[in-house]
């Protein structure tokens, strides 16, 4: 779900830049010294996720985790997958440095929108196909998110992308379904494990404080 | 003036002879092109890169020299008309675009780019999953230094 250096405008840029670039800046200062291992490992784990091809058919998508870092990071996902983004366009030629931006805010966006939305609901559930529920949930929801708004980047470039913006949500159709069932497999497992891991946040500044800077 | 008698001999001859006689101005003719460059592309998981868009831009040009997909089995050939950095971009049509610049000065030297291998691959994982682990680390000692300074 890369969008490549040479495609989008140069107001789209800046302004996803910009956006990107708050939610940095946000996420790090809500993370707390304890914060930095887990940060990390899923920072570490969307890098290598990228690299887990699916073949679908003649074309093939790759797992994003998105919507699981979305869950577990809040704010941090933006630094976390920034990191990430800017090493997989350096090692891997996967989008581009002066799309960093737009594939951080295609990326992150949908994360921080399914931890508003569902991360008190994880975090109050508490049977085994509940939680598997909504943590699918959560993986579909993130990823057609980010699906729409590569769309909406692509129609913004021109008329002409638009058969490119069907094909990548076409692709991504059956990504979703690996990505629900692999989100909801982690996201069974830390309930069992490190509840509190799963962050509620409308809970108030219990774990993700902008104090403790 | 033509007779009509020695006009309707010819036709009936043209129209007799004519179709029996190759026509050399408009056949076909082939042969193997021997300086042509092939390109195999793949994804980093070495999955052929199937049906994907392929420029080609000669150096000191803007316009692109020849533009073609890749097969199934991810490989497209051009014929280079000058030696020297040619560009080439490679867009799979789902966001993935690369792009290079392919010295083709000598014979020997076409294809003298490193292809990305296995290992290549991994060491690039390895090398990026380093990064992450410093970048990090980096982070944690600046915030325990700040919230140390900060309860000091």
């Amino acid at each position: 779900m890369h969008l490549a250096d040479g495609i989008l405008g140069a107001p789209l840029l800046a302004g996803t830049a910009l956006v990107g670039g708050m939610g940095v800046v946000r996420g790090l200062r809500m993370m707390k010294p304890e914060d930095i291992p887990q940060t990390a490992v899923l920072s570490s784990a969307f890098f290598i996720a990228s690299l887990i091809h699916i073949p679908i058919g003649p074309v093939s998508g790759h797992l994003m985790l998105n919507g699981l870092m979305g869950v577990l990071l809040g704010w941090r996902v933006f630094p976390a997958m920034l990191i990430a983004l800017v090493l997989q366009a350096v090692l891997f030629y996967f989008g581009g440095i002066t799309v960093l931006g737009v594939n951080l805010v295609i990326m992150a966006l949908p994360a921080l929108v399914v931890w508003g939305v569902f991360g008190g609901a994880l975090q109050r559930a508490e049977r085994v196909p509940v939680v598997s529920a909504l943590a699918g949930m959560v993986a579909v929801v993130a990823l057609g998110l980010s699906a729409v708004l590569v769309t909406l980047c692509l129609y913004s470039a021109g008329k002409a992308l638009l058969p490119v913006a069907a094909a990548v949500l076409v692709a991504h159709l059956p990504v979703m379904v690996v990505e629900a069932f692999v989100t909801a497999a982690i996201v069974v497992f830390i309930k069992r494990v490190r509840p509190d891991m799963l962050d509620d946040p409308w809970a108030g500044p219990a774990k993700s404080s902008p104090r403790a800077v | 003036m033509i007779p009509p008698r020695i006009a309707g001999a010819w036709l009936s001859l043209v129209l007799l002879v004519g179709p029996l006689v190759p026509v050399g101005a408009h056949g076909i003719r082939w042969e193997r092109a021997e300086e042509a460059v092939a390109l195999r592309l793949s994804y980093t998981d070495y999955r052929p890169l199937r049906g994907a868009s392929v420029t080609f831009t000669a150096p000191g040009s803007d316009e692109i020299y020849f533009s073609g997909s890749t097969d199934q089995r991810g490989t497209i050939a051009f014929v280079p008309d000058r030696p020297g950095p040619w560009r080439f971009v490679v867009e799979d049509g789902l966001g993935h675009r690369h792009e290079e610049v392919l010295d083709i000065g000598t014979p020997a030297m076409a294809g003298s780019q490193v292809p990305a291998t296995r290992k290549t691959t991994f060491l690039a994982a390895v090398l990026g999953l380093g990064v992450i682990l410093v970048v990090f680390a980096v982070l944690g000692l600046w915030k325990g230094f700040f919230s140390g300074r900060r309860r000091a």
